[in-house]
C-alpha cells in the first residue's frame, strides 16, 4: 500500500503540492491526471524516492520512504519500477541489455536465466526480434515498450508510468493502453499512471485522481468523473471530449 | 655558436607538448560533462536509481579512477612527444643542432627524472580536477539541451582555470 500524507513541495516561490493526502491499495490501477506542469510527474518521482518533499510523508508498505537512507531506499525500490516518459533507455546498451539490467542488479540468476527472462519481457511487450537494436534505432513507441519491458522484467509489486502514451499516434496509444491493462491483470501489480489522455484513464484505470493547484480535485471512478462539480475537472473533460 | 638560452628554448618545447595534451584532456572533460549531462536530462540517471544502482558508483567512480590512472600516462606521452618535437625542431631549424648536441644539452639543462616525476604528480592532480569538475557539472545538469551546453562550457572554463592554479601551486611546492 502506498500512503501519501500532507505532502508539500515547492520550487522557489511556486508551491507545486499542497498538503496532498491519499492512499493507493495493493492491486489498484490508478490514473493521476491534470493540466501540464501541475506536478503529476513530481508526485510520481516522490513515490519512488527520486525527490524529497519539503514536508509530509510517503509510505510504501508501512515504510516512510522520505526518511530512509539511500541504502534502505534501494531495498524498497526493488518492489517498484518506473516507466519514464521517453523510455530513459541507456543509450550505450542495446535493447536486451537494457531490459536485463534490473535482473542483473536485483537477482542472483545465472546469465542464461537473465537473458531468457529479458527475452520473455520483450515478448510480452511485442518486441521479440529487436534484442540487438540500439535505443537510437527505435521509434518513440518502441522505446516506451522497451521501457515497460525493463520495468516488468524484475517482477515488481508496484509500477509507475509517467505519461506512457504522450506523443504517440492513436493506434500506438491504444496498443500501449492494452499492454498496461494486460500487464496489470496478468502480473497482479499495483499500477499508477500519470497521463493527460482520458482514453487511458477510461480504458485502463479503476480509479482516477485529478490534480490541480497542488490539491486533489477529484478522487473516484473514471465513469463518475462527469458528475464532479469542480469547474476545472469539467473543463478538462469537455476539452478532451469525454463529457 | 649555440647559446644555452637557445637550447633551453628548444627543450621547453617538451613542456609545450605536455600542455597540449592537458588541453586535450580538458576536451575529454567536456565530453564527460556532455555524456553525463545528457543522461541526466533524458532521465537515464533517474532510471539507474530506480533499479537500485547508485549513480555515483556506477557513473562517476569509474571515470574518476580511470582518469587518475590515465592522466599521468597522458603526461608521460605528452613529455615524450614534446621531446621528439624538440629534437625535430632543433635538428631541422635554420641553424640545426645535431641529435647528440640536443641530448647533451638535455642532460646538462634538465633533471629528467625529477621533471618526469613532477609531471606525473601534476597529471594526477589535473586528472582529478578535470574529471571531478566534469562529472559534477554533468551530474547536476538541468534545463534540457541548453543546460548541457552551459554545463559543458562551464567545465571547459573551470578546468582551464583549475589547471592554471594547480600548475602554479604544484610548481611552487614541488620545484
Amino acid at each position: 500500500m502506498i500512503k501519501i500524507s500532507k505532502l508539500n513541495k515547492s520550487f522557489g516561490e511556486r508551491q507545486i503540492l499542497r498538503d496532498l493526502s491519499f492512499s493507493i491499495e495493493k492491486g489498484e490501477c490508478i490514473s493521476i491526471i491534470g493540466k501540464s506542469g501541475i506536478g503529476k510527474s513530481i508526485l510520481l518521482k516522490h513515490m519512488i524516492g527520486l525527490m524529497k518533499p519539503d514536508s509530509g510523508q510517503i509510505s510504501i508498505d508501512e515504510k516512510i520512504i522520505n526518511e530512509l537512507t539511500f541504502q534502505q531506499l534501494q531495498k524498497i525500490r526493488k518492489k517498484i519500477s518506473m516507466v519514464f516518459q521517453f523510455g530513459a533507455l541507456f543509450d550505450f546498451m542495446n535493447v536486451i541489455d537494457n531490459v536485463a539490467l534490473p535482473l542483473k542488479k536485483l537477482t542472483d540468476f545465472s546469465n542464461d536465466k537473465i537473458m531468457s527472462y529479458a527475452k520473455k519481457s520483450l515478448l510480452d511487450v511485442g518486441l521479440e526480434g529487436s534484442e540487438q537494436m540500439m535505443p537510437s534505432e527505435l521509434s518513440g513507441g518502441m522505446k516506451k515498450r522497451v521501457g515497460i519491458a525493463r520495468a516488468i522484467s524484475a517482477n515488481p509489486e508496484y509500477i509507475l508510468y509517467d505519461e506512457p502514451t504522450t506523443g504517440l499516434d492513436p493506434i500506438m496509444t491504444h496498443s500501449i493502453n492494452n499492454l498496461i491493462k494486460k500487464i496489470h491483470n496478468e502480473e497482479k501489480l499495483t499500477s499508477i499512471i500519470v497521463t493527460h489522455e482520458m482514453k487511458t484513464v477510461q480504458n485502463v484505470s479503476d480509479r482516477v485522481l485529478f490534480l490541480d493547484d497542488g490539491i486533489i480535485k477529484y478522487d473516484g471512478k473514471p465513469s463518475e468523473m462527469k458528475n464532479c462539480k469542480d469547474k476545472t475537472v469539467l473543463q478538462f473533460l469537455e476539452v478532451s471530449g469525454s463529457l | 655558436m649555440y647559446s644555452i638560452d637557445k637550447l633551453k628554448g628548444l627543450f621547453s618545447s617538451g613542456k609545450i607538448g605536455r600542455r597540449d595534451f592537458i588541453q586535450g584532456a580538458v576536451a575529454l572533460g567536456a565530453t564527460i560533462t556532455a555524456e553525463i549531462g545528457t543522461m541526466r536530462i533524458t532521465e537515464q540517471i533517474d532510471a539507474l536509481e530506480t533499479i537500485s544502482f547508485n549513480p555515483i558508483s556506477y557513473l562517476i567512480m569509474p571515470r574518476m579512477i580511470a582518469s587518475l590512472i590515465m592522466f599521468p600516462y597522458l603526461v608521460i606521452v605528452g613529455d615524450i612527444f614534446g621531446l621528439i618535437g624538440g629534437l625535430v625542431a632543433s635538428t631541422s631549424s635554420y641553424e640545426p643542432l645535431t641529435a647528440s648536441m640536443f641530448f647533451d644539452g638535455l642532460k646538462m639543462n634538465t633533471n629528467l627524472v625529477n621533471d618526469c616525476f613532477v609531471g606525473i604528480i601534476k597529471g594526477l592532480f589535473f586528472g582529478f580536477a578535470i574529471t571531478s569538475i566534469a562529472c559534477y557539472k554533468g551530474f547536476y545538469t538541468e534545463g534540457g539541451a541548453e543546460g548541457v551546453g552551459k554545463s559543458t562550457t562551464y567545465t571547459v572554463v573551470a578546468s582551464c582555470i583549475s589547471i592554471v592554479i594547480l600548475d602554479y601551486v604544484l610548481a611552487a611546492i614541488l620545484l
